[in-house]
């Protein structure tokens, strides 16, 4: 048994001012060199617990504090955080406030400065943790020009260059893309198992902790619901469900398949088990018919709502963002839009709504060149949700925040509180009409910049990341909501990262990759297409990472997307 | 919009392998002896020797012409009023011709005011070239570390440098929140200044608050990073002075002392035309 | 809540984290940031600015010392001016700007203190400036009339605060949890005084820089009174939208603040 270095007893911690506990009667402990996973729903105390390691939860917040933490010999209560920070290295979901220096460099000898090492140790320091998060010939840039995946490495640097006892990331990739999350979780696992080096990490992101955690606990309103190594945790499936975590997709997948039948040992939590058990599925899907085909989405009109002709567009720095793209987007479509960072998307979209004018070519929308009226005109019939909600709020209520801008558009005083008041039913949002925005939770906050958006009556709704930042509940709860508006008739077009929310929701797929249009097709064979989401640095779903791994030619003919699907294709007995 | 960043002259020069404490006293020559001086050869002097140091510490001419042609409407503007006001006017180089009403042989430009004029424009522009050359020619962890040592609490240097580093992250805030106003249909550049004022204030409000809630995050990030606010940790970059540093300021020093001793004694640096 | 916790219960010393006069670090920071990228947006064009015009942080400064208080926020606006002219200095008010958003700020932290008698600090400083000004102006050939038509602003915001009862007015109304017309005419008082010794306070060194001939400051008359009603005036609209914000959200309030 090796060394245990972290041991919780019994934490109950509750904010100043608030009536519930964050954490309730948590007890954990974990050992020299383990990996260790944090899962929970947004609020399920996932970063408090991540805050007591190094004692900011207790002393920069205050409260009421219970138990003990101990992190190797020291009490995290008598102990200040500088005295902590010696032990525990911290990573935080926001990649760009937790760099703090001028200078890749600097950001890396900042903590070790901090803590009175002497100069050529840091030196040394720096250089090895740099080198070992591949970050070399970038010491002198200044933050602000890395990539997202590149800064979050940065700050892996520079907790790592502090040799602590245990390095803690909380959410390191939920505001990364594909490729810069695919290089944290890469590297940590690299720190980890060739170095030695116990992590924890909160995480949304279930296919890559079942490969990579030794052990993964569940967090639920403040207490710890399981602990388990992951082939156990992700067994029952309507559990997490329950306490807002998304289990693989395979395992859904294979719970789904062989719910009710018996089925030997336990469901598969990563792809290579899921491949393993290629017998029971082969016998099922011979007994079962091959020919599920489940039907798209409604047909929509042919009147064509968006159209660009050989769309160029390059920055003022000279970076070419469109290569000549043609797209049409009918009325009624519901597209989603994908490629990695870079490929493009942001740039098109914006081109919808004047935002940007092309370098060269055109883009119609309602058959009018956008070129021709302003930002302000067309956003009233296109509706652009934005990334982060607190940038688009802007006055001290629900209620105001929705009539805004149409009163300052000189809309009568009474129309304004109708469509208001429309607009707040439409999102559910009467019953906190009143409230500051500030009080509410992100996902609240998001649907309240929808609302505002929609009062406008767009025809057409561009949805930029709307996924990004939220838990699974949240991004499940926005494309429900995208998907009432399209059946009520608006156009949808989403941008995303995160292919594996689309089933369900978007028809229609266009995936991009270094400013062209890779590709123009339904959904499912959209995303059956992994040559062409791989040429644009996107992981296909792992659903279909499997069925194509699986070799079999009627499953992969049938191209189920939901593990629902899949059941079908295997057909109950 | 301009660039963000402080651009870093990565060239090294005399100037820029100077001494922090050298530069910030420069700084401090460059700020103080444009008052004791009137006469326009001592200021226009002096600037040259900034422009000079500018030139020689390789700052692009580009970004020299730029400050200069941006400001020539207001250049323009000073020697205008005081070629046709300043007091000192005597010798009246043009008039307004008899026959223009009002005006007419009641406005005339004076050599003196001009002179007085071209004087002030170099007061103006000495220490607005002095400061970006020194920020610029300095790594910013060196000025962190010189205004330490010129006794300057840590936490105010350090305050220089974090807020330096969070310029562009606000910048791009401010053109989010922006967009989403013009998103929402409002059009900024159509509206008239009384409604203007309050769109304006609504883009600051989103800004501040969303910077505060940031500033938490910043906050938790500093302490993680066992930062105490203290002194008392290790520079990587600490230097000393050199022979060069004492050199220049002690040529510094005489000049300080000399140029206020000379213009009370002699009446050197007086008003010339 | 009914349920026991099982651990015991702990003594929390608290604190940590460092602070520049009762504010975090950070929050100091982030306002110097905010300063500093304000400088670029130009709000409107005079005479007084030296190219691109007049920019928009001089509203903010009253803001940033009622936030961060009389040593953080002075510190923040001068920081953030500095930073501003030494990456543009071309769209800067000139080599003194700072001057006046550190005086700006620390102006209106001091008058909105709880200590009764915090306000007469910037009061002298800004008399004394005013005092300064005059024999600056009239020993240039300025007559006391046109001196005083033209720093009628700074006159008027000495006097207001000089008189108990508008201090009361304001500061009773500014520790009063409610929103409303009476805390914006609670901001707009101290923002407005702020603002004229931020203006005092600059005036000084430019005009030993750059004095205005007699003949321009009847132009300047107007355009002096409207900015120095209008700044105060953005700047307590967003005042009220920030605190707002402020009273209900989890932000920890910095000691020496007064909203």
């Amino acid at each position: 048994m090796s060394k245990q270095i972290l041991s919780i007893e019994d934490l109950s911690y509750r904010y100043p001012k608030t009536a519930e506990f964050s954490l309730h009667d948590v007890s954990l402990r974990i050992s020299e060199g383990e990996f260790v996973a944090v899962m929970g729903s947004t609020g399920a105390g996932k970063t408090t617990l991540c805050l007591a390691l190094n004692g900011i939860v207790p002393h920069f917040y205050g409260g009421d504090f219970f138990g003990s933490v101990r992190v190797g010999a020291m009490d995290t209560v008598d102990h200040p955080t500088h005295e902590l920070a010696r032990q525990v290295g911290m990573v935080f979901q926001d990649i760009d406030m937790q760099l703090t220096a001028p200078t890749v460099a600097s950001e890396v000898a900042f903590p070790l400065e901090n803590l009175c090492f002497p100069v050529d140790e840091i030196n040394r320091r720096v250089s090895a943790a740099l080198e070992a998060l591949r970050l070399k010939g970038l010491e002198e840039k200044h933050p602000h020009q890395l990539s997202g995946g590149q800064k979050q490495r940065l700050a892996i640097a520079a907790a790592l260059a502090i040799r602590p006892t245990l390095l803690v990331l909380d959410e390191p990739t939920s505001q990364l893309d594909p490729v810069g999350a695919e290089e944290v979780f890469r590297v940590t696992r690299r720190l980890n198992q060739d170095h030695g080096i116990t992590v924890i990490m909160v995480s949304h992101a279930s296919e890559e902790l079942a490969e990579y955690a030794d052990r993964i606990v569940l967090l639920s309103r403040g207490r710890l619901e399981a602990d388990k190594p992951p082939s156990d945790f992700f067994q029952d499936i309507d559990f997490l469900l329950e306490h807002g975590v998304r289990p693989p997709a395979v395992t859904a997948a294979f719970s789904c398949a062989f719910r009710g039948s018996s089925f030997p040992g336990r469901y598969p939590v990563t792809l290579a088990e899921a491949l393993e058990q290629r017998a029971s599925v082969l016998s099922k899907l011979e007994a079962g018919s091959t020919s599920a085909s489940i039907a798209d989405g409604p047909v929509h009109s042919d009147e064509i709502v968006i159209r660009t002709r050989d769309l160029h567009f390059s920055y003022e720095d000279g970076t070419e963002a469109l290569r000549g793209l043609s797209v049409d987007i009918r009325r009624g479509d519901y597209v989603a839009i994908v490629g990695q960072n870079g490929a493009g998307k942001s740039t098109l979209i914006r081109h919808f709504v004047g935002l940007l004018n092309p370098s060269s070519g055109a883009v119609e929308v309602f058959d009018r060149n956008t070129q021709d009226y302003d930002v302000s005109t067309i956003a009233q019939r296109v509706g652009y949700v934005s990334q982060n909600p607190d940038n688009q709020i802007f006055t001290d209520s629900v209620r105001s925040e929705v009539g805004y801008a149409l009163l300052r558009l000189g809309m009568p005083k009474d129309q304004v509180a109708a469509r208001v008041e429309q607009s707040l039913e439409e999102l559910d949002l009467g019953d906190v009409a009143g409230m500051h925005p500030v009080t509410l939770s992100k996902a609240d906050r998001s649907r309240v910049v929808i609302a505002a958006i929609l009062a406008m009556k767009p025809e057409i709704l561009i949805f930029d990341e709307p996924t990004t930042g939220q838990d699974y509940q949240g991004s499940k709860a926005i494309l429900e909501l995208t998907r009432e508006l399209w059946r009520a008739g608006k156009t949808i077009i989403v941008v995303t990262h995160h292919l594996y929310l689309l089933p369900g929701f978007a028809e229609r797929l266009l995936v991009m990759g270094k400013g062209r249009l890779l590709s123009d097709s339904n959904l499912r064979s959209g995303l059956y297409a992994t040559a062409t989401l791989e040429e644009t640095y996107l992981n296909p779903p792992q659903l279909v990472r499997f069925v194509e791994s699986f070799g079999d030619e009627a499953l992969e003919k049938s191209q189920p997307l939901t593990p629902d699907e899949l059941a079908l294709t295997m057909a109950a007995d | 919009m301009p660039s963000m960043y402080i651009e870093r002259i990565s060239r090294p020069s005399l100037f820029s392998r100077l001494d922090v404490r050298v530069k910030l006293f420069i700084m401090f020559l460059a700020s103080t002896l444009i008052f004791v001086w009137e006469s326009v050869i001592y200021q226009c002097a002096m600037f040259l020797v900034a422009l000079g140091l500018a030139l020689s510490a390789h700052i692009g001419p580009r970004y020299i012409r730029r400050l200069v042609i941006t400001m020539i409407p207001f250049m323009l503007l000073v020697l205008l009023i005081h070629g046709l006001f300043n007091p000192q006017g005597q010798r009246v180089i043009a008039s307004v011709p008899e026959w223009v009403p009002l005006l007419g042989g009641r406005v005339s430009l004076y050599w003196e005011g001009l002179v007085f004029g071209g004087m002030v424009l170099f007061r103006i522009l000495t220490p607005l070239l002095v400061l970006p050359l020194v920020v610029m020619t300095t790594d910013v962890n060196d000025l962190m570390l010189g205004l330490v040592k010129i006794r300057v609490p840590y936490k105010v240097a350090y305050v220089f440098s974090v807020g330096l580093r969070f310029v562009p992250f606000i910048f791009s805030e401010i053109s989010t929140i922006t967009e989403a106003q013009r998103l929402r249909g409002l059009a900024i550049e159509k509206m008239g200044f009384i409604k203007r004022i309050p769109v304006f204030a609504s883009l600051a409000v989103p800004l501040i608050l969303g910077a505060l809630v940031k500033a938490q995050t910043l906050e938790i990030a500093l302490q993680s990073k066992a930062f105490s606010g203290s002194a008392q940790r290790t520079f990587t970059n600490d230097f000393r002075m050199r022979r060069i540093d004492y050199l220049a300021l002690a040529s510094g020093v005489v000049l300080f002392f000399g140029a206020i001793l000379t213009r009370v004694l002699l009446n050197w640096g007086a008003f010339v035309s | 809540m009914s349920t026991v916790q099982r651990g015991t219960r702990r003594q929390i010393t608290g604190g940590g984290g460092a602070k520049i006069g009762g504010a975090p670090i950070s929050y100091v920071a982030v306002f110097t940031a905010i300063v500093a990228a304000l400088a670029f947006i130009p709000a409107s064009i005079v005479i007084g600015s030296a190219g691109g015009g007049w920019p928009l942080h001089d509203a903010i400064h009253p803001l940033v010392g009622l936030v961060l208080g009389p040593i953080a926020g002075p510190i923040a606006s001068i920081v953030g001016i500095l930073i501003g002219n030494a990456i543009a200095p071309y769209t800067s008010l000139g080599p003194w700007s700072f001057v006046m958003g550190g005086m700006s700020a620390f102006a209106v932290a001091m008058v909105t203190q709880k200590n009764r008698s915090a306000w007469l600090l910037p009061w002298v400083i800004v008399a004394a400036l005013h005092v300064v000004y005059y024999f600056q102006a009239t020993n240039f050939g300025i007559s006391p009339g046109m001196w005083f038509s033209n720093a009628f602003a700074v006159t008027l915001g000495l006097i207001l605060i000089a008189i108990p009862t508008v201090r009361k007015f304001y500061t009773t109304h500014l520790r009063d949890q409610s929103l409303g017309w009476r805390l914006g005419v609670a901001l707009y008082i101290p923002f407005f005084f702020g603002s004229v010794a931020g203006m005092q306070a600059l005036w000084v060194p430019s005009f030993a820089t750059n004095p205005w001939p007699a003949e321009v400051w009847p132009v300047l008359v107007p355009i002096i009174l409207l900015e120095r009603t209008i700044f105060p005036l953005i700047g307590t609209l967003i005042a009220l939208g920030v605190i707002a914000g402020l009273r209900r959200s989890s932000i920890a309030k910095p000691d020496m603040a007064s909203y």
